[in-house]
């Protein structure tokens, strides 16, 4: 990768001057892209977002002629390959052109060199976002964004209850562990390190420490046990309450989802806070299901799609990047019937008409005002994932 | 070593071992290296021992490699057991043919899809107290059993095991005519000894040296299962194939090597079992003759007779259950407990399905077939330069290497495929078609020999020599006597390798280089989605293409020899 730093240099340099020469490169990279084949490694497991990725390949094959293939992967085995393809020594030419990335993956191939360079600031739509009000945006996962990835939509944990069987939704750990002494059996998170059983912890730890300033610092400059023992006691006191009392869990939200559905739990977790309004729309979920989230509010971050080193087609991604910000996109992906994920775009940078587009929107049953969910909790920094995840397995996975 | 050439399938074995052989190799070193430290991509270039220290302090370890024996033996003990059961106890017998005439249909079930029926069947939300719901008024909410995904691995001990009883009496169902079993049961019986005593003392022993590799096949894929350990296993923590899969999908690259030396340990782990097994044959043939001596053959009631019903009964009610459900979920709109059948139907996943399904559909059609037809022309290659060396009064030492073909089952694919993706992509292969196909008949072809061999050396040469003799022309008699005599196994075996190209899913996304798509990329894309009643279609969808060529497997011949009384049963 040493042959790339020059530019990244130069990238970085540039940037301040962004705003004069943007419109020429886009110019330049809207031309190289005609014609080009993206292929894009995302997540495929619901049918809603493949169907929304189609629409999306369609309208920049009209817009670009741009030809999206969208490879229905898992964001690991994207990394995977592109790493194999370091390994193998190929610079130029790999097999993966935009990867749909969390920010764990990021961060990682962020460190290993295994990204293109900074893009973003070339894409004219990158300017719509709202960067002010979403800090997120630019440090995903607490590591700065650096115009390597493109935001693509905004992500909250929210909790998901059946009102069928909760009277009162519980809006704080404490309260949590409550329903669960009052409904044993009836709550559970992902095993660690799944990403939602992660987040879940990290919450649960925020709360009970009220937001230590020590978590947004490297983990080696706090002393951990100390800030973790509150944690490591309410989890002691909540696992025997849990689904198959704390000794069996589930590997991800979606089977947290099915569990809800059968009414094996009633209480889930989900990194969309408009994951349950778009599961009733499509039959996925009863019309019972509500979105809650803790009065401290929770735990929110960006997700992002970006370009590995050796991408074959970087134009080509970036015009699918760029549209993917767009407005048009952004509206009809926040749209709870389509797929009900919320956008990365300041309002207040849009146009009359581009605005009404999102105030249109239906709302959905289950789904919290922008006032309820105002209350975002930033992430730990991003060295606490990693100890946390190695005492949780000590504790409960051995 | 003198190699002979002068016969042109003599270097068929060889050549065989050899482009089958290289992706495992390639690839064992691309992942051994790793799991000495040696990593130059994520900037590890210097060889330490330290991915090994991580992976034995890794808190999960100990408890992993806990769960991986006691399943993994556990599960390939009780499939072996069960097995045995089944033949003492039920062959021959109407019950017998009417499990084999059903095992085409269940082989064809894909592994995950059967684990997710399984599960729906066995959870506390489950069909079964669903069913004991609609007669108890206390179980308006699901009960807080632990009936699926056991902390101690019950639940995957059995779904593996009924996966793989049919596999090894498929095995047994193609060597047992060889060992003239039928003759052997009607000689003990006339002499007055039972069933039992024929098979304990007389059968098994030569049974059990001919379905030794399939039966290493089946204690390989019980440890290192990584789809169906996810659904039926326990959590905390999962089995070690689970964890390795996990490092080697850590966001933290490192982790790599920490699965590579897990990958590693699976597979040392892997090959002191078998060669415990072996180990174990001698003192135990010796224990059988003195058993023998000492007349301590035993004289309980025939219990085997109930227990082989039990066991047919299980395996079909699981099979059926599992596909009805699955069936059921395709058609539901709506399905909540405790509702035994969907509050709504809908054909809309369907619909949405054939929108997607084109492309993947022909890749994989195109990719199964094409596989099977290699595999068998290889197989059929090598079996009958056997066959030459028998008559040519040569040892049939080149054939000795071909049991090396083996080697891809017992190694854990997630050991392997990563190591020859790079060396793929070095080459300038990666992400072709022919890279794909090189790399499913790696799996294919091993099973098709499993599957082929057994029947093709039980065959009677001397209706080779009666053709040879009357036509004068070798091609004559081996195109139109020997494989249309053999044309039914040939047929299974096929089916079988189709069947085995269908469900590769890390070799077509690894290799494939995500270029192309087949059911299974599709179908496991979803599975890692919440929408059952998708997963639901596409594991039909996956099932459906096995399932069409088997029965034509056995349609074919039947048709083909429907005035042919003799040929019209393979099987006695």
């Amino acid at each position: 990768m040493i042959q790339r730093t020059p530019f990244r240099l130069l990238a970085t340099t540039l940037l301040s001057t962004v705003t004069l020469v943007g419109a020429a490169d886009w110019q330049d990279i809207s031309n190289q892209a005609k014609g080009q084949t993206v292929y894009f490694h995302a997540w495929g497991g619901d049918e809603h977002i493949n169907s929304y990725i189609q629409w999306a390949g369609e309208r920049v094959q009209e817009d670009y002629g741009v030809t999206v293939k969208h490879v229905k992967n898992v964001a690991p085995n994207a990394v995977n390959q592109v790493l194999s393809e370091k390994a193998a020594g190929k610079q130029t030419g790999g097999a993966v052109d935009l990867i749909w990335i969390n920010g764990e993956n990021f961060a990682n191939m962020k460190a290993n060199d295994l990204l293109y360079g900074a893009f973003t600031q070339d894409l004219p739509n990158y300017r719509l976002v709202d960067t002010e009000h979403k800090p997120t945006t630019l440090f995903d996962f607490t590591t700065p964004v650096d115009n390597l990835e493109a935001p693509w939509g905004m992500a909250q944990l929210v909790f998901m209850y059946d009102s069928q069987y909760v009277a009162q939704a519980p809006t704080s750990a404490q309260e949590l562990l409550t329903f669960a002494q009052n409904n044993p059996g009836r709550f559970t998170y992902p095993a660690l390190p799944a990403f939602h059983g992660t987040t879940f912890v990290k919450q649960i730890l925020s709360e009970l420490t009220e937001q230590n300033p020590a978590l947004y610092a490297p983990v080696a400059l706090a002393d951990f046990d100390a800030i973790t023992a509150s944690l490591w006691q309410y989890l002691d006191a909540l696992h025997p309450l849990m689904w198959q009392e704390g000794k069996t869990f589930t590997d991800g939200a979606p089977r947290m989802k099915q569990l809800l559905n059968d009414g094996e739990i009633a209480i889930s977790l989900s990194f969309n806070p408009f994951d349950a309004s778009n599961a009733i729309a499509n039959g996925d979920l009863p019309d019972t299901i509500r979105t809650y989230i803790h009065r401290s509010g929770t735990i929110g971050n960006t997700h992002f799609v970006t370009i590995p080193y050796n991408a074959s087609n970087p134009q080509g991604a970036m015009v699918f990047a760029n549209f993917l910000m767009s407005p048009e996109a952004q509206a009809r992906k926040a749209n709870t019937t389509v797929w009900g994920d919320p956008t990365v775009l300041a309002m207040a940078k849009l146009s009359n008409a581009q605005r009404k587009a999102f105030t249109d929107l239906p709302m959905g049953v289950a789904t919290l005002s922008n006032e309820q969910l105002a209350k975002v909790l930033l992430e730990p920094h991003a060295s606490w994932v990693a100890a946390i995840e190695q005492a949780w397995l000590s504790r409960y996975s051995q | 070593m003198t190699l002979r050439l002068s016969h042109p399938l003599a270097i068929i074995p060889w050549l065989t071992v050899a482009i089958f052989l290289t992706p495992v190799i390639l690839g064992l070193v691309g992942t051994w290296l790793p799991a000495f430290g040696w990593f130059p991509a994520i900037g590890l270039d210097r060889l330490s021992l330290a991915p090994w220290s991580n992976l034995f302090s890794h808190p999960s370890f100990p408890g992993a490699l806990r769960h991986t024996l006691v399943t993994g033996l556990g599960a390939a003990a009780l499939a072996l057991v069960s097995t045995a059961l089944l033949l003492i106890g039920a062959y021959p017998s109407a019950l017998f043919s009417w499990l084999e005439k059903s095992l085409a249909p269940i082989l064809s079930i894909p592994h995950a899809a059967f684990a997710i029926g399984m599960s729906f069947l066995l959870v506390p939300s489950g069909w079964l107290v669903r069913l004991l719901a609609l007669m108890s008024d206390r179980l308006d909410r699901p009960p807080l059993w632990s009936t699926f995904q056991d902390p101690h691995g019950i639940s995957l001990i059995v779904t593996l095991a009924l996966k793989e009883i049919p596999f090894l009496l498929l095995m047994c169902l193609a060597i047992l005519p060889t060992l003239k079993a039928q003759q052997t049961l009607w000689l003990a019986n006339s002499l007055g000894h039972s069933n039992r005593f024929a098979w304990l003392w007389l059968i098994f022993p030569q049974l059990y040296r001919q379905i030794r590799l399939p039966f290493f096949a089946v204690l390989a894929y019980s440890l290192t299962v990584v789809d169906i350990a996810v659904i039926a296993g326990p959590t905390t923590p999962a089995t070690l194939a689970v964890l390795i899969t996990q490092w080697f999908n850590d966001p933290d690259l490192s982790q790599r090597t920490v699965g590579a030396a897990g990958a590693a340990t699976l597979l040392m782990l892997l090959s002191l079992i078998m060669a415990g097994a072996l180990l174990l044959e001698n003192p135990l043939r010796r224990l059988r003759s003195h058993c023998l001596e000492r007349r301590l053959s035993g004289h309980w009631p025939a219990w085997e007779k109930p227990m082989a019903r039990l066991i047919s009964f299980v395996l079909l009610f699981f099979y059926a259950a599992a596909l009805l459900i699955t069936l059921i979920w395709g058609l539901a709109a709506q399905w909540r407990y405790p509702d035994v059948l969907p509050s709504r139907f809908s054909l809309d996943k369907v619909a949405h399905s054939l929108t997607q399904l084109s492309d993947p559909l022909w890749c994989t059609l195109l990719l199964a077939t094409l596989s099977a037809l290699l595999a068998i022309t290889v197989v059929v290659g090598c079996l009958e330069n056997e066959v030459r060396l028998k008559y040519g009064g040569q040892k049939v030492r080149g054939q000795k290497i071909l049991v090396l073909l083996y080697l891809p089952l017992l190694i854990p694919q997630i050991a392997f495929i990563f190591g020859f993706q790079v060396w793929l992509i070095r080459v300038g292969l990666d992400g072709t078609f022919v890279a794909l196909l090189w790399s499913h008949l790696v799996f294919v072809v091993p099973y098709v020999f499993l599957t082929l061999s057994g029947p093709y050396r039980q065959f009677d040469d001397r209706f080779s020599w009666l053709a040879l003799s009357l036509t004068g022309r070798r091609a004559h008699s081996f195109w139109r006597i020997k494989l249309i005599i053999l044309l039914r196994p040939i047929l299974y075996a096929f089916a079988t390798g189709f069947a085995v190209s269908i469900a590769q899913y890390l070799p077509t996304i690894f290799v494939g280089a995500g270029r192309f798509a087949t059911l299974t990329t599709e179908a496991v894309a979803l599975a890692s989605g919440s929408d059952r009643r998708l997963m639901a279609v596409m594991a039909l969808w996956q099932q459906l293409l096995p399932l069409i060529v088997f029965a034509l497997a056995t349609l074919i011949p039947a048709y083909r020899f429907r005035h042919r009384r003799a040929m019209s049963q393979t099987v006695s």
